[in-house]
């Protein structure tokens, strides 16, 4: 079938074709889905993906995904997203190792972030040019919760639908649905206002809290 | 209509941005992803791989048949395999051997992390781990959870999936002052290759902090000989110093594993 236009096809035809030994449909699904991939890859682990490991991470899900799809056994697209979404991780997780020992006091005033050091001025320019106390407060908020965090910085980097972010968000042991996902990105938005020193007469457009509705 | 400009999530995305993908670069990373699997896995390594896959296909056929057809495979495929685990013990390290071998795709992996939380999960509950501490070689890892009956117990993993012989230094602080403690372990073959993990119980109450100090282990790769193995195994336990000394004494114990042990000695 040199020559063919597999561009056309949709993905549950390309998946087929790729556990059919078609290399090309293959190499036109991992271009398809690369965007996605890039996703799962980011939001897959807790930490801070750098450009080099997010390209090793993205490399190894390519090899992983060519290596294994013969085995796919999904039959829709979303066990085929699932599918890659968790080979993305899987790789992702093998890339940015955890740190060497992490003992963490949530309790630890040490921890916290300074809040004298929050400007009062209700410039939110201003405020949000001070990129230490938002560095702070984004520690703060991975600390107090991955989810959340993972949330905020999903939203922030992609803008993304809620079930998108959903999907995004799932692992195997908790399934994330659009209605939480929403919630977690008010929670983190809401820890973000607050450790900024932000109130509810602080800046209407940042305690609207946005959320996208899916 | 464009959505309206969010001043927080542009600043996080200012403070946090992800790196950007570079096409060309993603077309020369799927290339060689499709060349590099195709030489690869030529005809002889490609039958050699499936003979390896067996034992894990015949395990996701068993599991698939306690699947309902529309299952989500994230939930539906892991309680099933838990399912199968449970009534079915002994296949636990089949489907590792099986998953190692295979390396990291999805459903391989999944039953990875299956067989090793089962147990963990088991013995644990959902608690959330009190204190983890790993070694700076990333290959032992210590983690203090509370188990079902709610004993605070520390429990190893280990990345080697060998017998490894793990020595942990523990640090309660609590209002009333501090105590400290030290624990040594060893997790036989068998057992990490199920994710098992040795465990060690200590009396922490809900209102004090637990601290790890970065553990320090060895492989016992040397332990060839069953009798040594299960003196070692006894001494970790606390069940048979004497056995411990002894080896050590004869000359039984050797390399890294004797060191180890007669630090633990010498305490």
């Amino acid at each position: 079938m040199a020559g063919e236009d597999r561009s056309r096809f949709t993905d549950l035809e390309l998946i087929a074709r790729s556990r059919a030994g078609d290399r090309a449909a293959l190499g036109e699904l991992l271009h398809r889905y690369s965007r996605w991939i890039r996703w799962a890859c980011l939001t897959a682990t807790d930490r801070r993906v750098p450009q080099v490991d997010m390209e090793d991470a993205m490399a190894a899900t390519f090899r992983s995904t060519v290596r294994s799809i013969h085995g796919l056994r999904a039959t829709t697209e979303a066990e085929f997203r699932a599918w890659l979404r968790q080979i993305a991780r899987n790789e992702t997780r093998a890339v940015i190792k955890p740190q060497a020992t992490e003992l963490f006091d949530p309790m630890d005033e040490a921890q916290r972030p300074d809040r004298s050091r929050v400007d009062p001025s209700p410039d939110l320019a201003e405020r949000f040019a001070d990129q230490d106390a938002l560095r702070r407060c984004l520690e703060s908020l991975r600390r107090k919760s991955v989810d959340h965090y993972r949330t905020l910085i999903l939203y922030a980097n992609e803008d993304p639908s809620s079930q998108l972010a959903a999907e995004l968000l799932s692992t195997d042991a908790d399934q994330v649905n659009a209605s939480t996902a929403r919630s977690w990105l008010k929670r983190a938005r809401e820890h973000m206002a607050g450790c900024l020193g932000l109130d509810s007469d602080d800046g209407g457009e940042i305690v609207t809290l946005r959320a996208r509705q899916g | 209509m464009a959505p309206a400009r969010d001043p927080l999530l542009d600043a996080v995305r200012a403070e946090e941005p992800w790196p950007s993908i570079d096409e060309a670069w993603l077309d020369r990373a799927i290339e060689s992803a499709l060349e590099s699997e195709a030489s690869a896995l030529g005809p002889a390594s490609r039958a050699s791989a499936d003979v390896r896959g067996e034992p894990l296909d015949r395990l996701l056929v068993a599991v698939r048949d306690l699947v309902d057809e529309d299952t989500e495979p994230d939930g539906g495929w892991l309680d099933a395999a838990i399912a199968v685990a449970l009534a079915e013990p002994e296949l636990g390290p089949a489907v590792l051997a099986a998953a190692e071998d295979r390396r990291r795709g999805d459903i391989d992996e999944r039953w990875v992390r299956m067989a090793r939380t089962l147990p963990a999960a088991a013995a644990s509950g959902t608690a959330l781990p009190r204190a983890v501490a790993t070694d700076v070689d990333e290959s032992v890892t210590v983690t203090c959870v509370e188990d079902a009956d709610g004993r605070v117990v520390l429990r190893i993993d280990a990345t080697e999936r060998r017998e490894v012989l793990v020595h942990c230094r523990w640090r309660i602080v609590s209002t009333a002052g501090s105590r400290a403690g030290e624990v040594a372990l060893f997790t036989p073959l068998a057992a990490t290759r199920q994710g098992f993990a040795a465990q060690y119980a200590i009396e922490v109450s809900a209102d004090e902090d637990i601290e790890l100090a970065a553990p320090r282990w060895a492989l016992a790769s040397e332990l060839d000989d069953a009798a040594v193995r299960a003196a070692v195994t006894d001494a970790m336990f606390g069940l048979a110093r004497r056995a411990w000394r002894a080896a050590c004494d004869d000359g039984r114990l050797t390399g890294p594993i004797r060191l180890l042990v007669e630090e633990l000695l010498s305490r």
